[in-house]
């Protein structure tokens, strides 16, 4: 037991932007805990760069610090806060790097900070995998055989005597990036090279692989006085070989007789003993259950993406019991607040199946080749629950859109996994093929296969709810959570708060943020919130966020099911994002007898939802907006020809970036069609405001007034998908009338449509006139950035006016200057070209703060990972546009950096009298940009490329390299301008005065 | 598919899809919330008199091979609800051979939450009436009838799990039917395990059983497991009774007195140990959910009213074996 005195003011490490591999599992996690250590009476210092989550909010005893992550940054939070503990536990594996930096550097210690749960030691031994390997020989578990290698030759020897295929992990990275299977010496190298680019420590582990044997997983809670406990088994439906972030997984083990069960839980305890462990861990498993044998893969000595599905699936809150341990609580003196009994101790028992299944960007990024394998690339999941696995099957089914999706039968891709295989499954089921068949070429278990047909072809009705009680019905519960099931109960009940279901590109944690929100401001006015919600990763799914949470996919159904089977009366679908709003005609035809829609009318919703009648709207209030036009393959010429060039065309009615262009010219249009004329029938064409400036605002609407925090300037120019863009709030370089203009358009709408509750309109600024591009009558993306930034709480304003409150005189908002610099998935989806267009790419997002906008600038860069102090600066711009940024390559030149140019940007820059280092093109030869880019000193490319440029391939290139080695990209003036201003040597003075 | 009744006593009749063999069985109704090892469940010799009422809602999924606790299943009756469609034959057809009763039933929470609630109740297939399963002696049934051998270990049948052999897997074990039990027997073993059993502790069959086990404990190391747990504390003079609805299941938190730690374990007992500080053993288990009595220990004897060799469930109490070794060693 510890014997310390309990901390005063804790320091808790947050996990930063929602990447591929850390999402909202961490923001979940992270809030748990500190809502159990705020609640001892202990002051919580949290430091995440994430403006989207719960836990930077500000509250009592909590001191958010929205600051970037990194060991710099980090020591000056910890001078200035004086924390006496850290956890870096609770943030993924940028907290646990990042803690493990702060001690080895000494910062922690010669500052007395404790570090509390696991400590540093084991957690090296776990991820370091040489000490991982020797430590478990140590206490006599099975690990693979393997070898560390650092470089390709040691690689290439080891692989003679480990025998192809064989896997490549590298050391410290985020989600396995970088790994790979190896079937050959061509492959392994091509693998281990990027793998020892990646490493943190440039080091690669290669090992025998178990590829096709079971892979299996267990949670594992332990106390700093060796009590431990296997909260939840997990079975991987998919076989070893794929990521098991992006392997569909079933809780508990169903495959495993008792004995193996045993073996394998008997195996996790003991390792999270040896290793050590306060808190919690997850163990992983390769299993052969033919013969019983088992190796252990790895163990996150962490809060993890596993730990919040096994905390969803069996309703123990992990996060918290590890948090209260970390404080040096014991396993029997902390309460399981669903039960109400102090008794943390139990295992949780279920009496219902889970299944957790991935969701994959395919849409967003067509180049990508989405095989499946030991890189994770899915973006989210949905977490299901039935009392069969074919039940809970089809609510992920439901979930994930795979209902509704259509594929053509491909044989061989039974045997690649690959997002689709469900589907591939089921038509392989018939066309006749055998179960045994299905399963040998899929290397899923005959179980599974079975469960899924069925659950494709069997109807499920649901007649109420059963609940998750930690206990399958053993003890009497305090707080409950429920699915839909038949039989079921009915539950009370007020409001129904539809969350977004499982995160994706454009559908992100943003959403799960307002939820929360509204779901505690609803309960604080006295309503009791019914919170649907299926994803496992979320705050919104938290027992205790609401009052009736019903873990079912958001759609129909399941509304059907909540309102025939509680006493709700109203709905709120504004918070979840688009999903909840694309069923909102069907909810009010089928039930709106008996359920309101608080809020804007679905009328209104239609209008601005309808592309023809938005459009007749904007006619009749005289607003401008992009002229656009329908057209088959047969109209397309004629329908563009009703335009003018350029044209911004995307298949009309589908998702699918695939086919999205902008076409310049009469020649590139015919191109276009002769191309994807193949592909796609249907298009919708828009006029496309090219060098506008794009522009957002968000709003609360009471019908009257709106409430407008401020505008949101957009770095990048019109065309790229607003989440994309690099966003300053509120606006500085907009004139006034502007932004005047922009407010007025918005008044005049909500009272024109009547919005009540949240709104986000999108604008492009093009020769000083305001075209309005997009209206969402929904809470948006930027919510929680607008809100954090402002100090107006927005999701709760929404929420009063939702329940038929008056607004008042806008609230004062803060004077601070904050920047949004998005987050994208290129290190993990490395088919994709690194550009930006009108499909939005981004996972996550940083926040930068500033009481200007350079030092929010320079707190965004940073936090977004680029070092723009470094020495060089990369500068190709084609010939006719270089004028336009000799302001911007002066301030440049003046701040000292060394420029290097191109050919033709450095005759002319020189004529200008800016001396630059001359370097050749890409194609050219060595000294070209990239090589200079390895020198490892640059902090920004410049890159304009001609309107003409035919060889897109260099940009290509140059996009991704810069991407890779997180140097700042810029291929607009806005951005460039941005990035000039921040590192000018006025700035830097000012900044070092300051300091 | 054929329909299938189960009667409850107090709450109703529920109508399923019949599995394994159709036939009038009668029992005490009890659930369990394991989810792993059903086959292992279904055998133990602990559960005979009852209808097994499996709270996990999916059971059969790995089939019917697993190697069980007694060489046949125990339970009067089996409750899922719901078996996977390409096991459902093979675990059909295996109560079927074993003359069991099932039935595959959507309610089982329902039944489960009235346990819960009422304490067990008594349960029928196929008939609406009921029969009090501890008015007769079940453990006869259950015994082998092999010959002792001789060893230098003695168990005492009462019903045992195969599983304990496991965790006694070095010595020569001879096993004898507590019937058939002799003090004699003693003169030749280095210690003793009285198994587990089914059944009320009390039950008048005992009698004469627990008055020889005064003299056992205090001749040889022993060690009682579940039942014998509670005949050793009947014989020193502690009490039993019946719980509500018994713990049943495999995520048992025990507290282990003597150290503080606390392991998760296999519970499958409907009586307990009043436990009595004047009777000369010290309370060495505790049961962290409810605080009753979970094993005891005196100067030549250890007890666990849990199952520390799981079968179905977690070892992790295991150690009590190595403790029992000690014990046996010091003489």
């Amino acid at each position: 037991m510890s014997v310390d005195p309990a901390p005063k003011k804790v320091l808790i490490i947050g996990s930063g932007p929602i990447v591929i591999g850390q999402s909202a599992e961490f923001d979940y996690s992270g809030n748990q805990a500190i809502k159990a250590i705020v609640k001892e009476g202990i002051d919580v210092v949290v430091a995440n760069s994430n403006p989207a989550t719960i836990q930077t909010d500000r509250r009592e005893g909590i001191k958010p610090k929205m600051v970037p992550l990194n060991e710099e940054s980090m020591t000056r939070l910890i001078d200035e806060e004086r924390p006496d503990a850290i956890l870096g536990t609770f943030g993924g594996q940028t907290g646990l790097n990042l803690l493990v930096e702060l001690w080895k550097s000494g910062v922690l210690s010669s500052r007395n900070v404790k570090i509390l749960g696991t400590q540093p030691e084991a957690v090296e031994i776990s991820e370091d995998r040489l000490k991982f390997k020797e430590k478990m020989q140590e206490i006599g578990e099975p690990v693979l055989e393997s070898y560390y290698c650092s470089t390709l030759q040691d690689s290439i020897k080891f692989s003679k005597q480990i025998g192809f295929p064989i896997v490549v992990r590298p050391s410290f990275t985020l989600g396995g990036s970088g790994g790979g299977i190896a079937h050959n010496v061509e492959e392994l190298r091509s693998i281990v090279e990027q793998g020892i680019y990646l490493s943190e420590v440039g080091s690669i582990l290669i090992e025998k692989s178990v590829i096709g044997w079971n892979e299996l997983e267990v949670e594992v809670v332990r106390d700093s006085s060796g009590n431990k406990i296997a909260v939840c088994t997990m079975e991987n439906v998919d076989p070893m070989g794929v990521h098991t972030g992006d392997s569909i997984v079933v809780t508990p083990f169903l495959t495993l007789n008792d004995l193996h069960y045993q073996r394998i839980r008997s195996a996790a305890l003991k390792i999270a003993e040896r290793l050590n462990i306060v808190g919690s861990c997850n163990v992983q498993f390769a299993f052969n259950d033919g013969t019983g044998e088992y190796y252990v893969i790895e163990v996150n000595p962490r809060l993890s993406r596993s730990s919040a599905l096994a905390s969803k699936a069996t309703g123990y809150p992990i996060a918290r019991v590890a948090a209260l341990i970390s404080l040096g609580k014991r396993l029997s003196e902390i309460e399981n607040t669903v039960t109400g009994e102090r008794n943390a101790a139990r295992e949780p028992a279920i009496d219902y199946v889970v299944v957790k299944c991935p969701v994959w960007p395919v849409e967003k990024f067509p180049e990508e080749d989405f095989k499946l394998g030991t890189q994770m690339k899915s973006t989210g999941e949905a977490m299901s629950i039935g009392k069969t696995l074919s039940e809970a099957f089809r609510k992920s089914l439901r979930s994930t859109g795979t209902m509704n999706r259509k594929v053509t039968f491909d044989e061989s891709l039974l045997s690649i996994p690959n997002p689709e295989r469900e589907l591939q499954i089921y038509e392989a089921f018939k066309r006749g093929y055998t179960l045994d068949k299905i399963s040998s070429l899929t290397g899923w278990k005959k179980l599974f296969v079975s469960e899924l047909i069925s659950a494709f072809d069997a109807e499920y009705t649901s007649s109420g709810f059963s609940v998750v009680d930690t206990c399958a019905g053993e003890f009497d519960v305090k707080t409950p959570y429920y699915y839909s099931s038949d039989p079921g109960n009915k539950i009370a009940g007020d409001v129904i708060v539809l969350g977004g279901g499982p995160i994706t590109i454009g559908q992100g944690i943003e959403f799960d943020y307002s939820c929360v929100h509204i779901s505690q401001r609803l309960r604080k006015k006295g309503f009791r919130v019914i919170m649907v919600n299926d994803n496992p990763e979320t705050v919104s799914t938290d027992f205790d966020e609401s009052d009736f949470l019903v873990f079912d996919p958001v759609d129909f159904e399941t509304v059907r099911n909540v309102v025939l089977n509680s006493t709700a009366r109203y709905l709120v679908p504004w918070f979840g994002g688009q999903k909840p709003i694309n069923m909102l005609k069907r909810i009010q035809q089928e039930f709106g007898d008996r359920l309101k829609i608080l809020g804007t009318s679905v009328e209104s919703i239609d209008t601005l939802e309808v592309r023809e009648k938005f459009a007749v709207l904007m006619r009749e209030m005289g607003i401008p907006y992009p002229e656009y036009q329908f057209a088959s393959t047969d109209t397309f010429m004629t329908e563009i020809g009703k335009l003018s060039f350029p044209v911004i065309v995307r298949p009309s009615y589908t998702i699918s970036g695939a086919h999205m262009a902008v076409l310049k010219s009469q020649e590139e249009a015919e191109e276009y069609l002769k191309f994807h004329g193949r592909f796609v029938k249907e298009f919708l064409v828009e006029k496309y405001l090219e060098n506008s400036i794009e522009a957002e605002l968000d709003g609360v609407s009471d019908g009257e007034r709106v409430l407008i925090p401020g505008i949101i300037e957009h770095i990048e120019e019109a065309g790229i998908h607003s989440g994309d863009s690099t966003s300053i709030f509120p606006s500085k370089n907009i004139p006034n009338h502007i932004q005047e203009t922009m407010k007025e358009y918005t008044k005049l709408i909500c009272r024109r449509l009547g919005i009540v509750g949240p709104i986000n309109i999108q604008f492009a600024i093009k020769d000083n006139i305001v075209h309005i591009i997009e209206i969402n009558p929904r809470s948006s993306r930027t919510f929680p950035f607008v809100s954090k930034i402002s100090g107006i709480n927005l999701s709760e304003i929404a929420a009063d006016v939702l329940l038929g409150e008056k607004l008042t005189n806008n609230p004062p908002t803060r004077e601070l200057v904050g920047i949004k610099v998005p987050i994208f998935p290129f290190d993990k989806l490395k088919g994709s070209d690194v550009i930006l267009g009108p499909e939005m790419k981004s996972t996550g997002e940083v926040i930068g703060m500033g009481r200007d906008l350079k030092s929010a600038l320079l707190n965004g860069y940073e936090a977004a990972g680029y070092d723009i102090t470094k020495e060089g600066v990369i500068i190709s711009i084609t010939s006719t546009k270089i004028n336009e940024f000799l302001g911007i390559v002066k301030i440049i030149n003046d701040s000292g950096k060394v420029i290097y140019s191109t050919e033709g940007t450095h005759d002319k820059l020189s004529r200008y009298g800016i001396n630059t280092v001359k370097i050749k093109k890409i194609f050219e030869g060595s000294q070209n940009p990239l090589d200079i880019l390895k020198l490892g000193n640059i902090s920004g490319v410049i890159n304009i490329l001609s309107e003409n440029y035919k060889s897109e391939n260099d940009g290509k290139l140059m996009r991704r390299a810069c991407y890779e080695r997180r140097v700042l990209y810029m291929s607009t003036r806005t951005q460039a301008a941005a990035f000039a201003e921040v590192i000018s040597k006025e700035f830097v003075e000012s900044k070092a005065g300051n300091d | 598919m054929s329909l299938g009744r189960l009667y409850v006593d107090g709450l109703g009749v529920f109508e399923g899809e019949s599995i394994g063999r159709d036939v009038v069985s009668k029992g005490e109704l009890v659930f369990t919330t394991s989810p792993s090892g059903y086959l292992k469940s279904i055998t133990d010799p602990s559960y005979s008199g009852q209808i097994l009422v499996f709270s996990f809602p999916f059971i059969g999924s790995y089939g019917v091979g697993e190697i069980g606790e007694s060489g046949q299943p125990r339970v009067r009756g089996v409750v899922v609800n719901h078996v996977p469609e390409i096991m459902k034959e093979e675990f059909s057809s295996y109560l079927e051979k074993w003359g069991i009763p099932g039935l595959v039933l959507k309610d089982t929470r329902k039944i489960v939450d009235y346990i819960r609630t009422n304490g067990n109740r008594l349960g029928s297939f196929g008939a609406d009436e009921f029969v009090d399963p501890y008015k007769s002696n079940l453990i006869d049934d259950t015994l082998d009838n092999e010959v002792p051998s001789e060893g230098n270990l003695l168990l005492i049948d009462l019903g045992y799990k195969r599983n304990i052999l496991k965790f006694l897997s070095e010595y020569s074990v001879s096993i004898v039917p507590y019937n058939r039990f002799d003090l004699k027997q003693l003169e030749r073993v280095d210690g003793v395990v009285v198994s587990n059993g089914p059944g009320d502790p009390t039950y008048i069959d005992l009698a004469g059983f627990v008055g020889k086990l005064k003299t056992v404990i205090e001749r040889k190391p022993t060690l009682g497991i579940c039942l014998g747990h509670q005949l050793i504390s009947l014989s020193l003079g502690m009490k039993t009774e019946k719980m509500k609805f018994g713990h049943r299941s495999i995520n048992h938190p025990v507290e282990d007195v003597s150290t503080g730690r606390i392991g998760i374990t296999t519970h499958n007992h409907g009586f307990t140990v009043v436990f009595d500080s004047s009777k000369g053993a010290r309370e060495r288990y505790r049961s962290m959910n409810d605080g009753t009595n979970e094993g005891l220990e005196g100067r030549n004897f250890l007890t666990s009213q849990f199952h520390p060799e799981g079968g179905p469930g977690p070892i992790d109490e295991m150690r009590i074996f190595a403790e029992f070794k000690r014990l046996m060693n010091e003489r």
